[in-house]
């Protein structure tokens, strides 16, 4: 199937694959490692509703 | 933004999910930055900086790496209580 694919697809197809790499769930204690001392985690005021935008 | 992620563009290496904020007011509210940060999409998490050498300071997590990609791009230089956001990539690197 990749031997099918032309360069360009094949460039596509990486960047998509680097793209899902970078934007996979975190996990609250990946998070936790993540920032230096120093830092609490902000609760969200109350009826915060968060903007979900269509997924990938 | 749709288009953009259709035709597969790349982001550049330095973008990430996180954003690092300085120069915020040290009184700002929860209320405050859910509001600021989360016009661009669903926030995973806010930490404010809470020592005195912290303070003023915030990591901003969002679900997607697009919507931290244009908050970046907007929020940058944004006029919060007369003061000049500055937001940066997050930077395992470079802890501040």
């Amino acid at each position: 199937q990749l031997m099918a694919m032309t360069p360009e697809q094949l460039q596509a197809w990486r960047w998509e694959r680097e793209i899902d790499e970078r934007n996979r769930p975190l996990t609250d204690d990946e998070l936790d490692t993540m920032f230096p001392e120093g830092y609490k985690v902000l609760p969200p005021p109350s009826g915060y509703m968060p903007i979900r935008t269509p997924g990938r | 933004m749709q288009a953009a992620r259709r035709a597969n563009v790349r982001l550049p290496p330095e973008v990430h999910r996180i954003l690092y904020v300085r120069n915020l007011p040290y009184k700002i509210t929860a209320e405050e930055m859910y509001d600021i940060f989360g016009k661009y999409g669903a926030i995973r998490q806010i930490r404010l900086g809470s020592t005195s050498d912290t303070k003023g300071t915030a990591y901003v997590v969002y679900e997607d790496i697009f919507d931290a990609k244009n908050a970046c791009d907007h929020l940058s230089g944004f006029n919060v209580c007369n003061r000049y956001l500055v937001v940066l990539y997050y930077n395992p690197n470079r802890q501040f």
